[in-house]
């Protein structure tokens, strides 16, 4: 490994805006980032087509989800319930980046929103978004469940509360992409920030080799981490960990052992915490 | 003819003897300990503050700078010192009414360490409900409860979801609620495809819809029901977690202050409280992701400003931790506030907040279980000052209402602290008027300041006073750091006081008129580098004061000296004397001669005086005017009519008389003005008369002599000019030195009289005459003169009726 190894390098971040808690909190995080690595962010607005559509359907009917009343949708009202949320996301974006150096520009499309993030994730060297949308519920959201398994570049999903202080988990095997993962970890991390590396390796033996490559890797790059070591990756294992390490952060490569795109799901899921995907 | 001899300068001016003081400078003399001159004061106040009854509060009255402060505060901290502390007093959080604020009263000295200990508790309540609420035993119980909810939610959403799936439906979240649409293909089919359906299959999806949106509709009505549940349940999980962290702290204290039942009561409250109220000690759950409104930012903040924290503060508002005996507290500001206290409000976005942290002690707080001394004008200056004063006295208690709420302006809700018991002595300081005033016109006033402590204005000029008076001036100089007086300085410090209250037999009271003379003669004592401070120096400081005030007296005296206000000084004139007059400006006062001339002629007794026809005198000079016509009628005219119209008039006078000091001046110009017998203008004269023609006193006799002298000395001193004064006023002598020079170089004059006639004798020399057995005087005197005239006249009169009866008929 040599001393000169840096991330691959991050120009443009795009965040995903829809309006809601979550996606306003990740733009925080989105501006951290695009101030660390100097990058571009550009926010984005997907206006549903499935919404425009079911409000031109006839006989479309709405349930309050705090009144609990039905009522008539109009195709008007929704056209300028998603104008305001759009406003509200350009407005949100600008006020976090005011201050800063970053230079920003918004944007608003319409479509199908899973096909339009992709498409627009292609341009941007990392994509932001929060785990959970509009529904409210706890699992991961549809949206960032597409963007776990099919965004082309780096994927940050954000859950609310995050903060870079805390300390940061890198997912370490050993490939490229687990250098990668170290090299951005290193990257972020602040003053601050505690790092850990968890070793995934099916036996203690080669832990131990892993450990000390990511350990010498480490001493080149000023980093102190500590380690530890498991055989295998899931969910439940990270859930544990985001709970006892009080983690901000997991960086973690995409094509890490041989995790299945459910299990990559379930295990971004779990983490009650920012998880960067690095691809 | 009766003989008036002139004073001799021994009369004009009691001088101190220094040879009675055994001192050299006032640094031989010991600090005065007992109060003189104001043995009647001190008996009344030693009375004032022994009775312990009701109502006996404490009136200083006297003039302004007669020490009454001083002195009642030297008594009262006597007293004081060997009386106990009083109670430290707090205001405590009402849990059951919070615009009530509680009053605790404790030991002195024990409030502040309440108000410690409070504050130390909640720090460590803070502290171990944080550690508690951030254990993993809390969060994970926590976390089960929330999780239950949001799984029962999430499962009937679910199942909705489900159902809509297999009828070809999907659940889709609006930003405002949720809908069903038809899909394909994993997306909302598009309406133009919704149309061509067919009507069956069209009718069927909303039947579905229909179903589904009812069933919605009822798994989304039980989420309030099922949050209210969850938060029953982790406030309970709070009130179990709570009530083990802070119990063992609470009982600590509980145990410090268990011979205190109302702390006792309130800590068992303030239990209760943190118990039911535990989010209060924890961080704010809420979120600032709306931090872009400014309104949210504002209302966070004012938020923070009236933290529920505050309740649990004492409020501490008399602490008597460094005191030793009873309070005694002057308050130089009498305002209704900080007599009776108040209550701070700050602004929070625009509305006035409040609550018991911000009372305010006012003096009544302060002086409570001692004494209050105040200024009874500026008292009374203060709107509603009395009337809070009154009440507080009447009812025992300081309750604390704004002028708002006392006067129902504001209906605004503010505190009502709990009212806290009075026991207070109150003394006020006030002048003679302002006493008699009240007296008359309040009728709580009697009842509430029973104890009249009237202060002397002078005190008897005897050796031993004098003495005493010498130790007061070495203390007073010692108080104010002053350089020691000699003996011929306090001598003279003490003929000044004579003179400050015009006799020469009593010293003057008024310590701030002394001290002020002690300091400017020290000032110039400086200033020539003299130590110790001689006469020469008081004397210096005497004419500096003189003449800073007398610039009123040399334009008057200008004017006399330019001939513009005429007054003879020498030469004799029929029907004109000279009188005398005292001007009173602020604290100086000058005498000064008024030319007062008379005309007589044929009439029906009337003496008219013309100051009185033109509203120019006031009611006793009208007096002393109406008993000149009474003096004429008994004396000359007691068996036949006083045939003469007689008009009096001080000549160049354009404003005010008032007085009867010159009515033995206007006498003699009647007299003189009958008898057609000249009055020398070189003499002035000054003194009433009563109706038997007998001279009495008058007030002023010093400035009056000093007035007439100062024009004579600037005309050129002839020897034959001088002040006819009344016999009584020889005591009232303390002229000043240049008189009294020139009186024993005899070129000034000054002539006790008694009567009229010794009067008339002096300025016309001409013997008056007594009257024989039947009522004649003998002709070339001034009464046979006067008595011839008078018959003259009334025959005149007599003949012009005759011959006006003639005519009629």
């Amino acid at each position: 490994m040599s001393n000169k190894e840096q991330p691959k390098p991050i120009r443009r971040i795009l965040v995903a805006l829809d309006a809601s808690p979550h996606s306003l909190a990740s733009l925080e995080i989105a501006a951290a980032m695009a101030e660390r690595f100097d990058a571009e962010l550009v926010g984005i607005y997907i206006e549903d087509i499935n919404l425009i559509r079911l409000a031109r359907l006839p006989t479309t009917h709405e349930v309050g989800f705090y009144s609990a009343s039905i009522r008539q949708v109009e195709p008007t009202h929704v056209e300028r319930q998603l104008r305001a949320q759009a406003r509200k996301a350009r407005r949100a974006l600008a006020l976090i980046v005011e201050g800063t150096q970053v230079p920003w520009t918004f944007s608003v499309a319409r479509g199908a929103i899973h096909r339009e993030l992709l498409d627009a994730a292609l341009d941007a060297d990392l994509l932001i978004l929060g785990k959970v949308g509009w529904s409210g519920r706890r699992q991961i959201g549809s949206t960032a469940q597409v963007a776990v398994i099919k965004s082309p570049h780096h994927t940050l999903i954000y859950d609310r509360g995050v903060d870079l202080q805390r300390p940061i988990l890198v997912i370490y095997d050993g490939s490229t992409s687990g250098r990668d993962a170290l090299a951005t970890a290193n990257h972020i991390k602040t003053e601050e920030s505690l790092v850990t590396v968890l070793i995934v390796a099916e036996v203690p033996e080669r832990a131990e080799i892993l450990e000390n490559e990511a350990s010498r890797w480490s001493q080149d790059h000023d980093l102190e981490p500590h380690f530890l070591w498991s055989p295998r990756l899931d969910g439940d294992l990270i859930a544990r960990l985001v709970w006892s390490e009080g983690l901000g952060l997991i960086v973690l490569p995409a094509e890490i052992g041989s995790l299945s795109d459910e299990a990559l799901i379930r295990l971004v899921d779990r983490a009650n915490c920012a998880v960067l995907i690095l691809r | 003819m009766v003989n008036v001899k002139p004073l001799q300068p021994e009369q004009l001016f009691r001088q101190c003897d220094t040879k009675q003081f055994s001192f050299e400078t006032t640094d031989d003399l010991p600090d005065l300990a007992e109060i003189i001159g104001q043995a009647r004061a001190t008996e009344a106040i030693h009375f004032g503050i022994g009775i312990q009854h009701e109502g006996y509060n404490i009136f200083a009255l006297g003039p302004s700078g007669a020490g009454k402060r001083s002195l009642v505060t030297r008594f009262f901290e006597e007293t004081a010192k060997s009386e106990p502390t009083p109670s430290d007093w707090c205001y405590i959080h009402n849990f059951e009414h919070d615009y009530m604020p509680h009053a605790l009263a404790l030991p002195a000295g024990k409030g502040s360490v309440f108000q410690r200990d409070m504050e130390q508790l909640i720090e460590e309540v803070r502290n171990s409900l944080t550690s508690a609420f951030d254990s993993d035993e809390y969060r994970a119980r926590r976390q089960v409860v929330e999780e239950e909810l949001q799984e029962k939610q999430e499962k009937s959403l679910e199942e909705i979801r489900n159902q809509a799936k297999a009828q070809g439906l999907t659940l889709i979240r609006t930003p405002s609620g949720l809908v069903f649409a038809p899909v394909k293909d994993g997306e909302v089919l598009p309406p133009e495809e919704f149309q061509k359906l067919p009507n069956e299959e069209r009718e069927r999806l909303e039947k579905n819809v229909e179903n589904l949106q009812e069933e919605l509709q009822s798994v989304l009505q039980k989420v309030p029901v099922w949050q209210r549940e969850l938060r029953d349940r982790i406030r309970q999980l709070n009130r179990e977690i709570t009530n083990f962290a802070v119990g063992g702290l609470m009982e600590e204290l509980r145990g410090k202050y268990e011979e205190y039942p109302e702390v006792v009561d309130y800590l068992s409250n303030i239990k209760k409280d943190v118990v039911e109220n535990t989010s209060n000690f924890l961080p704010s759950e809420e979120t600032s992701e709306d931090e872009s409104n400014p309104l949210a930012a504002l209302m966070a903040r004012a938020r923070q400003a009236s933290s529920p924290m505050n309740r649990y503060q004492v409020n501490l508002l008399v602490d008597h931790r460094s005191s030793q005996g009873a309070p005694v507290v002057y308050e130089n500001n009498p305002a209704y506030q900080n007599l009776v206290g108040r209550v701070d409000h700050v602004a929070q976005m625009g509305a006035l907040t409040t609550d018991f942290t911000m009372i305010k002690p006012g003096a009544l707080h302060k002086a409570n279980g001692g004494y209050l001394i105040l200024d009874a004008r500026k008292l009374l200056q203060q709107p509603y000052s009395w009337e809070a004063l009154k009440r507080a006295l009447e009812s025992h208690q300081v309750r604390i209402e704004s002028l708002g709420q006392m006067l129902s302006l504001i209906s605004t809700v503010s505190l009502e602290p709990e009212p806290i018991p009075l026991d207070v002595k109150v003394a006020l300081l006030g002048d003679r008027t302002l006493y008699y005033m009240l007296s008359e016109l309040d009728p709580d006033f009697d009842e509430l300041f029973k104890v009249q402590v009237d202060f002397e204005d002078q005190m008897d000029r005897t050796k031993e006073n004098q003495e005493l008076y010498a130790q007061l001036i070495a203390t007073l100089i010692r108080k104010d750091g002053l350089r020691a007086f000699d003996q011929g300085a306090v001598a003279r410090v003490i003929e000044h006081s004579a003179r400050l209250v015009s006799d020469s037999e009593k010293m003057s009271t008024q310590i701030r008129d002394i001290s002020s003379l002690l300091r400017e003669a020290n000032y110039f004592a400086d200033q020539d580098g003299n130590h110790p401070v001689t006469s020469l120096d008081v004397n210096r400081a005497i004419d500096a004061q003189i003449r800073r005030a007398d610039r009123v007296k040399q334009r008057m005296r200008e004017t006399i000296l330019r001939d513009i206000i005429f007054i003879d000084t020498d030469g004799t004139k029929v029907g004109q004397v000279n009188g005398l007059s005292v001007i009173q400006l602020s604290n100086f006062a000058f005498g000064t001669p008024s030319r007062i001339t008379a005309r007589i002629r044929l009439g029906e007794g009337e003496v008219i005086d013309i100051e009185r026809e033109v509203e120019l005198s006031g009611p006793i000079h009208s007096k002393g005017v109406l008993i000149l016509a009474g003096f004429l009628g008994a004396r000359y005219a007691s068996d036949r009519p006083l045939s003469l119209s007689a008009s009096l008039v001080f000549e160049q006078s354009y404003s005010g008389v008032e007085g009867d000091s010159a009515s033995s001046a206007e006498l003699y110009a009647l007299i003189s003005a009958i008898s057609e017998v000249p009055i020398k203008q070189s003499l002035a004269v000054t003194g009433s008369v009563n109706q038997h023609g007998e001279v009495q006193p008058i007030g002023g006799v010093n400035e009056k002599i000093e007035g007439y002298f100062d024009i004579c000395v600037q005309r050129g001193l002839t020897g034959e000019q001088g002040v006819l004064i009344p016999q009584s006023n020889i005591k009232n002598l303390m002229l000043h030195q240049d008189v009294v020079d020139a009186v024993r170089s005899g070129k000034f004059h000054i002539y006790p009289i008694d009567t009229i006639d010794q009067g008339l004798e002096v300025l016309t020399g001409i013997p008056s005459g007594e009257a024989d057995e039947e009522g004649n005087y003998p002709p070339e005197t001034i009464n046979g003169k006067v008595q011839a005239r008078l018959a003259t006249l009334a025959k005149k009169r007599q003949e012009f009726s005759e011959t006006a009866k003639g005519k009629e008929k």
